[in-house]
């Protein structure tokens, strides 16, 4: 179990993060959310110890965390972080020895890993070398190759293919199969809705939505209505003009909107039909993770995590 | 355990790289060439040319004398005293002969100079060599005139010796001066470069981990002091293999050439060609011989080298981390090395001079003993005279305290930094970072 309780963070007289808490529980996937210059990274470093919180406390398994803690994570930073000179193998088991590993069982796990992710002939190529996704692929297994119980993953499939992407997200669901505790912190929302079980969105240094992502969207209702259609689409204009309903996302043929408080669905196929559109899937769901988002970070929502809101 | 781990990485991932194989063979491949080839040369251009010259000589006296007195050097013609010296001239500008002397009457009387024409050059030897066999016919020739018998002229003409010899504890030696000055200028200089360059591969070490990023993944499993001061044992590890490489490879080569060189060289052109005034004299006392080179880069001298190039090497690593923490890229360290840095390395260079001339003075001691100074000043002082031990451990001393204290508040410096992206820090920042608990 990993605990971050009311953690503070300045430089200078800027409060970077600002009485952030939240935990992550072992087998399951916590995601980080926030815009730039939330305090994400901020936060991490002082999860990984290379700061130091001025107030609060982060503590691993009970324990506080210090140089103890930080053999038993791995970080992966948003970042290439790789000696661009030196050879991927040599790297990868200078890394993990680093992590208190015994050299001849990180040679032997790094090979496995560099097996498993498809980079079993780059063992003595340089990693400048190598491809940007390869470079991904070897920080990931510097990442995981000391079996940590805590998994830092900052942009984890930066620079990777789908098939690169698929390849990891099986090997990160493993891990959470297998009981770690994975912080996946990520921009691409559509990513942390597939895969996070947790999420905490800071915003400004501070807590702007925590808990288990099924929680947080049933917060938010099911007004939110996918419409696919074919024909006119000039009836979409005029429900928006007259404040029935916000129109998130469409493109030809399809459209996402969020339902105003008092605007019944079926308003909204009424006027489609009406207009002359064929429609072919109507359907009323909670929002996205991406509109929560942007509705959490730009208008703020209650301070109080569990109350509901309304869009 | 990390430390050890991350010196024992730095120094493996470095040793291999090309520059240092190659700085390592070439550098004394270079200091051959610098010492070597100007005797080479010297000797080669003596022995394959003598200088043609036309010799006029007025009084009828000294002609033969001073060909004599010339040797084998110069193809000396004696013109006819009546012939124009257009003539000559004309020899001279078409490349006949190299230079014309002509001997007026009044010479004998020391009322007229005799007068060497050239095209300008011709060395200094050369001019050296006319001059004294000139002065040596002339003055013969007046002692013959004064009625000196041919026995009292003999024994006037025997030479009067003089060696230098110098004294210590351990007995006495041939004479240094002039071998010591030249290797106490040039490891002096040596120490600088060492010092310098290798103090700039702890900075861009430290630019390059911040700027890869590698130092994030690096913070997150060692302390920021285990990372630079492992960076800065490993670095400082090959700058010790360098200078035990380049001993091995200089007293080798010295001791190869120490038993070659006497085969075919004449110590006396050797002399002549280190100093091109002492060949116009080369009858006279040598400065010093091929020996006392051998003598000057003994291994007491490398360790000597060592030990300073230690000290010195933290005290610039420390300085040099805590620029590269503050900044993003080498081109932004610049502004905080001038100030900082520039000041500490170009002092001893300034004063190097002054402190090889008098080695023992006041100023002398106090500046080799500013810790900064002491890597250059120190070993040149040691080379040119007999630093006393006490001398020794205090300067040691002194460096070490320093360099490790430097190191510490650099590691504070590095802490901070290293995680600083986007802006330079200036120095009161990093005052401010060292302070920072």
């Amino acid at each position: 179990m990993l605990h971050v309780d009311q953690v503070v963070k300045r430089y200078g007289s800027f409060t970077a993060v600002d009485g952030v808490s939240f935990s992550a529980e072992p087998g399951r996937i916590f995601g980080l959310l926030g815009p730039n210059g939330a305090g994400k990274t901020s936060t991490i470093r002082m999860i990984t110890y290379i700061t130091v919180p001025d107030a609060g406390s982060v503590t691993l398994g009970g324990q506080s965390v210090g140089p103890a803690s930080q053999r038993r994570m791995g970080y992966l930073p948003e970042e290439r972080g790789l000696y661009k000179k030196m050879k991927v193998g040599e790297q990868l088991v200078y890394l993990a020895q680093l992590k208190g590993m015994r050299r001849s069982d990180a040679e032997r796990t790094c090979r496995d890993w560099m097996g498993r992710l498809e980079l079993g002939d780059q063992w003595n190529a340089e990693v400048e070398a190598l491809s940007k996704g390869m470079q991904q692929k070897v920080q990931f297994v510097a990442t995981i190759a000391h079996a940590p119980d805590l998994l830092i993953l900052d942009e984890p499939f930066s620079g990777l293919d789908p098939i690169n992407a698929d390849l990891l997200r099986d090997i990160i669901q493993e891990l959470r199969a297998d009981g770690r505790i994975i912080l996946f912190a990520s921009h691409r929302l559509e990513q942390v809705e597939k895969l996070c079980d947790d999420v905490c969105l800071i915003a400004q240094g501070e807590v702007v939505l925590s808990g288990a992502l099924r929680d947080v969207k049933r917060r938010f209702g099911s007004n939110t209505l996918t419409v696919r259609f074919d024909g006119p689409d000039a009836w979409l204009d005029r429900l928006q003009q007259q404040r029935l309903v916000t129109v998130e996302s469409r493109s030809r043929g399809a459209a996402e909107v969020l339902l105003a408080d008092a605007t019944p669905a079926r308003q909204v196929l009424k006027a489609a039909l009406n207009a002359g559109a064929d429609v072919s899937h109507f359907e009323l769901h909670e929002p996205p993770l991406n509109v929560i988002y942007k509705l959490a970070v730009e208008r703020g929502v209650s301070s109080d995590l569990n109350a509901p809101v309304s869009l | 355990m990390s430390l050890t781990l991350i010196a024992q990485t730095e120094y493996k991932r470095r040793i291999r790289s090309k520059w240092f194989i190659l700085t390592t063979l070439l550098a004394p491949v270079l200091l051959a060439a610098m010492f070597v080839l100007p005797i080479f040369f010297f000797v080669l251009l003596d022995e394959a040319e003598t200088t043609p010259i036309a010799l006029v000589d007025e009084t009828g006296r000294l002609a033969s004398a001073v060909e004599e007195s010339l040797g084998g050097g110069f193809e000396v013609t004696i013109a006819d005293a009546g012939l124009p010296l257009d003539s000559l001239r004309a020899d001279l500008l078409a490349g006949d002969v190299a230079a014309y002397v002509v001997l007026p009457v009044g010479l004998l009387a020391g009322e007229a100079d005799a007068v060497l024409y050239n095209q300008g050059g011709g060395g200094i030897s050369q001019q050296g060599d006319l001059r004294r066999a000139i002065r040596d016919a002339v003055e013969a020739e007046r002692l013959r005139a004064a009625g000196l018998s041919e026995e009292v002229m003999a024994d006037l003409d025997r030479g009067v010796g003089f060696t230098v010899r110098t004294v210590s504890e351990e007995g006495e030696s041939a004479d240094m001066t002039g071998a010591s000055f030249m290797v106490g200028y040039a490891m002096g200089s040596f120490m600088f470069f060492v010092v310098y360059f290798y103090g700039l591969m702890v900075l861009r070490g430290v630019i390059e981990e911040k700027a890869n990023r590698i130092v994030e993944v690096m913070a997150s499993s060692v302390r920021p002091f285990d990372l630079i001061v492992g960076k800065v044992l490993g670095i400082g590890a090959i700058g010790l293999t360098q200078l035990v490489a380049w001993a091995v490879l200089i007293l080798g080569g010295l001791f190869a050439l120490g038993s070659l060189l006497p085969l075919f060289i004449d110590p006396a052109t050797v002399a002549a060609a280190q100093d091109p005034e002492a060949a116009g004299q080369a009858a006279e006392a040598l400065p010093f011989d091929v020996e006392a080179f051998g003598q000057l880069f003994s291994p007491v001298l490398f360790l000597t080298l060592g030990v300073y190039f230690l000290g010195g090497f933290v005290l610039y690593a420390a300085l040099m981390a805590a620029v590269g923490a503050a900044v993003d890229q080498e081109s932004d360290a610049q502004s905080l090395m001038v100030p900082l840095i520039m000041p500490l390395v170009v002092t001893p260079l300034l004063v190097l001079m002054p402190i090889l001339n008098a080695p023992n003075a006041p100023f002398a001691l106090g500046m080799s003993l500013v810790p900064p100074f002491a890597p250059i000043l120190m070993v040149a002082r040691h080379v040119v005279t007999d630093v006393p031990w006490w001398q020794h451990t205090l300067g040691i001393a002194l460096l070490g305290a320093t360099a490790l204290g430097l190191l510490w508040v650099a590691a504070r410096i590095y802490r901070t930094g290293m995680l600083m992206y986007g802006k330079k820090a200036s120095f009161k920042e990093l005052w401010q970072w060292a302070r920072a608990s």
